[in-house]
């Protein structure tokens, strides 16, 4: 159905790489959906659903390094698969539960500084902005697209994400560092 | 400005940053990467991806179409908790749906399982000089563009099911409450650009009905009210 959507990889050469890509990460993208997801539909879903993001970008992140490929992959896939889980449990009991704002089944380790250790403390959504931006290098209208929010509402998250990084690190005295 | 100059004032460099991000982030996939995953994917989902990749064409007609069906097939969820929510508003003696203002956006959420055929919806009357350029139908969702030389709109017929979000404008905009064949609508107009969102829910309940452009808000009432179920 979404395949009359696609319109990106114009060429074989470009198909060939996207396939290539996907075969790289498709572990990676199954086992972050799998943290969040308990049915193998729906993480095949959140796959295939996110996939039609990827086509759209690929050629933004076919540049990157492996690692940042991974963290844009990671957080996509992770958000896409909490919305899905956030859905069913609005379904479940027709209300609007609070989800608990954690970075489920991500356990990052041990931080090496005070600036790590105050962005592990920051709220996930800031956490994300500040990695897709200054990690992986996305413009205020990429971070948007990206988050699915306004380019101005990706502003004052940053703005808050970077303010809120700041009094963490003020507040345990690791400012300077 | 660059990641450089917005961190000016801060006690942070972009420097200092990105190298805790990577370390943060390599720690985040190790810990990922230490499950295994207890299933193999299917070969329907492996077909699906190929028939993705597979179907790439008519490049350049992606417009309003392709962000419509791309966001509601995504169906995102905006963190209630984490963004100002102006006004909750919920509308009808059948309460399938709400409207969520937000200072720059407006999100319809809908509720419950559709129970409509959207495919019953005809369009009336279409301006002249615009014709049908591209569409997108599926049973929940259809999506018709219509465009000229100088002026377009896209019509979007959309079945309501439980968790779906449709977010509608994204930079500032005036909004009125307005009516189309007696129901309560909303007619948003962008500040900037001057484009425009005519939002309306069917009489049961059952369909959401938007169609956004460039058009005059004379042509767009009279194509809303040209269009009727069958």
């Amino acid at each position: 159905m979404l395949a009359a959507l696609l319109l990106l990889l114009k060429t074989d050469e470009e198909k060939e790489q996207f396939a290539q890509f996907y075969r790289q990460y498709e572990n990676l993208m199954f086992q972050t959906a799998r943290q969040i997801l308990d049915s193998q539909q729906d993480c095949e879903d959140v796959v295939q659903s996110s996939c039609v993001y990827l086509i759209d970008h690929f050629d933004k992140y076919a540049s990157y390094k492996p690692r940042q490929v991974a963290a844009y992959l990671t957080l996509w896939i992770r958000n896409r698969a909490k919305d899905l889980r956030d859905r069913k449990q609005w379904k479940t009991y027709g209300i609007m539960e609070d989800i608990a704002d954690t970075a489920e089944g991500m356990d990052p380790g041990e931080p090496e500084s005070p600036l790590e250790s105050a962005l592990e403390k920051l709220p996930e959504r800031y956490r994300d902005a500040l990695i897709l931006r200054y990690y992986n290098g996305l413009s205020i209208k990429e971070l948007a697209a990206y988050m699915t929010i306004s380019e101005s509402t990706a502003r004052k998250l940053l703005q808050r994400s970077r303010d809120s990084l700041e009094k963490i690190l003020t507040e345990e005295g690791g400012g300077n560092a | 400005m660059n990641c450089r100059e917005e961190l000016l004032g801060y006690s942070f460099s972009a420097e200092e940053l990105y190298a805790v991000c990577d370390h943060y982030v390599a720690g985040m996939l190790a810990s990922i990467e230490a499950v295994p995953l207890d299933f193999e994917p299917s070969a329907a989902h492996r077909n699906a991806i190929q028939r993705l990749i597979d179907g790439s064409l008519r490049k350049g007609k992606r417009h309003a179409l392709y962000r419509r069906v791309a966001a509601i097939a995504a169906a995102a969820i905006i963190l209630f908790g984490t963004v100002m929510v102006t006004n909750v508003h919920a509308r009808e003696a059948v309460v399938r749906w709400m409207r969520l203002i937000f200072p720059d956006y407006v999100l319809y959420r809908f509720f419950g399982e559709p129970d409509d055929d959207i495919s019953r919806y005809t369009i009336g009357w279409i301006p002249d000089g615009l014709e049908l350029v591209d569409y997108y139908e599926s049973p929940t969702l259809r999506v018709f563009h219509y465009q000229s030389d100088e002026e377009g709109f896209t019509i979007s017929f959309t079945s309501i099911e439980d968790g779906v979000i449709i977010e509608i404008g994204d930079t500032e905009y005036l909004s009125q409450e307005v009516f189309v064949n007696g129901l309560k609508a909303d007619l948003y107009i962008d500040i900037y650009d001057q484009s425009k969102n005519l939002v309306w829910v069917t009489q049961n309940g059952s369909t959401e009905i938007d169609i956004e452009g460039t058009i005059s808000t004379d042509l767009m009432f009279q194509i809303a009210e040209s269009i009727n179920p069958q």
